[in-house]
This record gives C-alpha cells, sequence and structure tokens, in this order.
C-alpha cells in the first residue's frame, strides 16, 4: 500500500529514524543508569560525572518527545533538572533518580 | 521554495527536523553539525531562515546568532532558536538575543513547519 499523506509519510519515516538512533539514545540510558548506579553505591558523584549525566538526560528530554515518548522526556528533564543542582545530592533525591531511571527504561522498552 | 538551515550538533534532531520540514511542508533543508560550519552555510546558502540549537559544543547557539548578525551576508536572515531548556529565566534570556523566535524540543515533527511558518509569516 502506498503512502500518500504527508503526515502518514513523515510518521513511517520517523519509525525508520527512531530505529536507527535507538542505539544512540540506549546509550545514553546506560550513562544516566551507570551515574546513578554509582551514586546509589557511594551516595555521591564526582562533579564531572555529575556534569556528564545532566548533559546526557538534557539530550534525552529534547529528543525522545520527538519520537512518540512524552513521559521519556518528562523523566529525563526530572532527571536533568536535580542532576544540574549544585548542592551535594540527598539520599532523597538519590532514590528518585533511581526510580526515574528505571521508569525510564520501562517507558522506552514499550 | 523556502530554503531552512538547521544548526544542530545532535544527529537525530537535525535528521527529525530536516525530515520534517523536507516531507510535511515541502521546504528545502540544509544542515550544519557545529557553529562554524553553520556560519559557512549561512553565507553560501542563503536561507531564507535558520533554525538554531543552543546548547552546542566549540560555539554555542547565542555565539554563533551574534556571529550571523555581525556579517552582512547573514545579518537579515531570520533565526529561531531551538532549545530543550524550559525554564522561564532561560527562555527570556535567549528571547532577549533578537532572535525571531524561541521553539522547544522536543518539537512535533507534524507541526514543526506550521510553528515555523506562523512565526516568520510565511502564508504560502
Amino acid at each position: 500500500m502506498s503512502i500518500t499523506t504527508p503526515a502518514a509519510k513523515t510518521a513511517q519515516l520517523l519509525a525508520v529514524l527512531w530505529e536507527r538512533n535507538r542505539p544512540v539514545v540506549e546509550e545514553r540510558v546506560a550513562i544516566l543508569e551507570s551515574a546513578i548506579h554509582t551514586l546509589g553505591v557511594t551516595q555521591t558523584l564526582a562533579p564531572e560525572t555529575q556534569v556528564d549525566a545532566a548533559n546526557v538526560a538534557h539530550k534525552l528530554a529534547g529528543t525522545l518527545g520527538m519520537f512518540g515518548y512524552p513521559r521519556g522526556t518528562e523523566l529525563a528533564r526530572m532527571i536533568e533538572e536535580v542532576l544540574e543542582m549544585t548542592d551535594p545530592l540527598t539520599p532523597t533525591e538519590s532514590k528518585l533518580l533511581q526510580e526515574w531511571v528505571v521508569e525510564l527504561k520501562t517507558v522506552l522498552a514499550k | 521554495m523556502r530554503k531552512v538551515l538547521i544548526i544542530d550538533d545532535e544527529d537525530d534532531i537535525r535528521e527529525v527536523a530536516a525530515l520534517s520540514l523536507e516531507t510535511v511542508a515541502g521546504w528545502t533543508v540544509v544542515t550544519a553539525n557545529c557553529g562554524p560550519e553553520g556560519l559557512r552555510m549561512a553565507a553560501a546558502e542563503k536561507p531564507d531562515a535558520i533554525l538554531l540549537d543552543v546548547m552546542m559544543p566549540e560555539m554555542d547557539g547565542p555565539t554563533t546568532f551574534k556571529n550571523l548578525q555581525a556579517n552582512p551576508e547573514t545579518s537579515h536572515i531570520p533565526v529561531l532558536l531551538l532549545t530543550a531548556k524550559v525554564q522561564g529565566v532561560d527562555q527570556r534570556r535567549f528571547a532577549s538575543l533578537g532572535v525571531k523566535a524561541v521553539l522547544f524540543k522536543p518539537f512535533d515533527p507534524l507541526t514543526l513547519s506550521e510553528e515555523m511558518a506562523a512565526v516568520l509569516g510565511w502564508t504560502d
């Protein structure tokens, strides 16, 4: 069946682009997961690790909704905001970050 | 036919924005993956508008915009900033630069061209 409308064609091409970019997204989620795992174990993050993780969350926030994952963008944005804080992360924040990353993986697995 | 230059360091953003503008609106799209390349492309391609990412390594969006404004060959080209920063303080800072508009990531690929056309007053 041929696709005739620009919207349908865009949706089809978007699905192709998602599959092509999925490894990059998964790599970014893995970086977040690793940083937040470290945070859970040591209760602290090296400043450069925290900045890198915040940057990765920022990139995810900017892209996931575009591919049809609005909740992914929300979660990434919340993670970014916490990681951008300059004060040391509290145990509550650390726990929230862990929960959000787990949910992010779940959302993207659907 | 309208021509738009997209300047963004992220491959997926460039690809989806280009797909959106080409397929939905039928515009011609050229892309650059960093500020310096964007400056060269803007001067060479003379686009009708530029979609410019804020956070890029080497030369960020605001600096790229200032350089575009400083060049008589590109200073007339309307620039729309594209950012994933949603906090009000960031929005006000970007808007104060003198850009035509600030658009937000993630954008909807099906409506990005409509949003741009509305801001730019492109009715054709």
